[in-house]
């Protein structure tokens, strides 16, 4: 074993040798005993000055030997979750598994959250400034009901500040009870202030009122647009009342 | 050796000349017709309206109104000179809609809810379009906007922008051969698609059978409806009537003036129509007997307004010196028109 090659093993592990030269030191390290000790004892002393270990070369058996120790760490009074509790990496597991489902969370309500922010951002500049995110962040009261209505307090310039706005209905809110606010729906309802809807007691519009006009509506749009019967279509973007015309 | 006699050489030399100067006068003369018939969009909407009432076509389509999505099936044809249609919803809650003529069955699987009317046509897009499209001009911009495919059809965009804020916009595609509607949507001022209408298969024919606008038998059907509706006279006046609504957006005008009596309520409901030809909206007034005039609730409490797609629903309380009403105004137009024609609803008697 010539100076020259270790030379070409100390160059290699400095980053430092060319395509050629790793070839060549790959080869003689594979056929050379003498040189393999070398070059391990090189990459020992690497790892001394880097502070890593070598002892444990194949990430799979690092993982599963970070898993055990992992499960050694774990105190004696944790009580595990009686289906995770049969072996010994399942709490490990859950862990990289509420991880992940914390950060998959935290991006999805980012990715949506924004949208839902574009879509009432976009509502507001339909519908009037009234409904802008600023106007709909204020007063946050949400209210478990599957009847929802947002109400927006100032910056009305067209509606009265008494106005109410069904949720409900409403494209991009997605809003159907309050009680999903753990799911997607839920990050729209940061952004809405949220009544109870004052429904039939007062002879409001009833959802089933709603249905018999948008139908009659519809009707008339038909004859009336030049669409033939396409407006009819609507009508079934709203949800039949089981009984109504009883 | 012969000669090969040409044509032309047995005009003179005058008529040959004539023959010349009308081949040139004629062919930009009707190559300027063919770009002024595919260029003119009152001939291509008035096709497209005529397309729909006069061809025979059986098509699937889907309706994309805010966040919910709908396939239906459309069957039209006519018979001695009355139209058939049927449309079909083909998810969710069975719904099918039949028109024979001006009468419109609305069929409901769920909830056996009939309607059934006299139906009034007056909208610039059926026949009498023509006639009123230079006032449509005061309100939109229609230009073309290019060739598409819908449907596996040639296309033709036309354009619809509003020139006020009282109104949405719209993209249409129309047929190239036909000119029926394949494709719409419909935008509000931000160009934010509220709704879309868009073939995904239609099929043009010469006739469909009568048997295909028969409801299905296993549907039961419920029906409670009077009518009550006024001359075109009484329209344009408004005097027989107890409710007018002094402000409509421009443009729009009145095309039903009816009494009407729905399942749920005991009470006739008054009910005004408008429609500017593109756009419509109806306007209902029934008495609210559940209103409380003591505890009088709050404002808040009174005045609601529901979205789905590009159709808005506003709703409000209207005291009056009897009795206390609820005015609702519904249609496809910002909130803002409704709820400004909702605020003009009076009672006039």
């Amino acid at each position: 074993m010539s100076e020259k090659m270790k030379e070409e093993i100390s160059a290699m592990m400095d980053d430092e040798s060319s395509m050629f030269g790793v070839r060549r030191v790959l080869d003689e390290v594979e056929s050379d005993d003498e040189l393999h000790a070398i070059w391990e004892r090189y990459h020992f002393v690497k790892a001394a000055l880097n502070q890593s270990s070598l002892c444990q070369t194949s990430i799979s058996d690092r993982f599963w030997a970070e898993l055990e120790n992992e499960q050694t760490n774990v105190p004696d009074n944790l009580e595990l979750p009686e289906q995770l509790s049969d072996t010994s990496v399942k709490p490990k597991l859950n862990q990289y598994i509420s991880s992940m489902a914390v950060a998959a969370t935290v991006a999805f309500m980012t990715v949506f959250g924004w949208q839902q922010y574009q879509g009432f951002q976009d509502q507001g500049l339909n519908i009037g400034s009234e409904f802008s995110v600023a106007g709909l962040v204020r007063d946050n009261v949400v209210v478990p009901d599957s009847t929802m209505v947002a109400k927006t307090i100032d910056q009305k310039p067209f509606l009265d500040a008494s106005d109410t706005m069904m949720l409900s209905d409403m494209p991009y809110s997605g809003i159907q009870t309050a009680s999903s606010g753990a799911s997607v729906q839920g990050q729209a309802m940061v952004r809405q202030n949220l009544v109870r809807l004052p429904t039939s007691n007062n002879g409001g519009m009833t959802r089933e009122k709603l249905n018999l006009f948008l139908s009659n509506h519809a009707e008339h749009a038909a004859l009336n647009t030049g669409r033939g019967m396409l407006p009819f279509s609507r009508t079934a973007n709203y949800t039949l009342v089981e009984g109504a015309g009883k | 050796m012969n000669k090969v006699a040409l044509p032309l050489s047995n005009l003179s030399m005058g008529r040959f000349l004539n023959f010349i100067v009308s081949v040139f006068l004629i062919i930009p003369s009707l190559s300027s017709a063919e770009i002024k018939t595919d260029n003119d969009i009152g001939y291509l909407l008035d096709k497209m309206s005529r397309a729909f009432h006069e061809l025979s076509y059986d098509g699937h389509f889907v309706y994309v109104g805010g966040d919910k999505i709908q396939s239906l099936r459309i069957l039209h044809t006519v018979k001695n000179g009355e139209e058939y249609e049927r449309l079909s919803q083909l998810n969710g809650a069975a719904l099918e809609v039949i028109r024979k003529g001006h009468k419109v069955l609305c069929l409901h699987h769920g909830d056996h809810v009939m309607r059934q009317d006299r139906a009034h046509s007056t909208g610039p897009f059926s026949r009498q379009f023509n006639e009123v499209h230079s006032s449509l001009d005061q309100f939109y911009r229609f230009f073309r906007s290019g060739n598409d495919r819908v449907a596996g059809r040639e296309a033709i965009k036309v354009s619809v922008e509003p020139l006020d804020a009282y109104r949405y916009g719209y993209d249409l595609w129309l047929d190239k051969i036909s000119g029926l509607l394949l494709k719409s949507i419909m935008y509000n001022q931000n160009r934010k698609a509220l709704e879309t209408f868009e073939f995904i298969q239609l099929a043009i024919v010469d006739s469909l059978p009568e048997d295909m606008f028969v409801p299905d038998e296993t549907t039961q059907i419920y029906s409670e409806h009077y009518s009550l509706n006024l001359n075109k006279a009484d329209t344009k006046t408004n005097k027989t009537h107890e409710w007018s609504a002094d402000w409509s957006p421009p443009g729009f005008y009145m095309t039903v003036l009816d009494i009407k009596k729905f399942p749920v309520s005991n009470e006739p409901v008054n009910t005004l129509m408008y429609t500017d030809g593109l756009a419509a909206y109806s306007v209902f007034i029934e008495k609210n007997n559940s209103y409380n005039k003591q505890s009088k609730q709050s404002n808040s409490d009174s005045v609601t307004i529901r979205q789905s797609g590009g159709t808005f629903a506003y709703s409000h309380q209207v005291d009056t010196s009897d009795h206390p009403y609820t005015v609702t105004v519904l249609g496809e137009l910002p909130a803002e028109s409704l709820k400004r024609v909702a605020q003009s609803v009076i009672k006039i008697r």
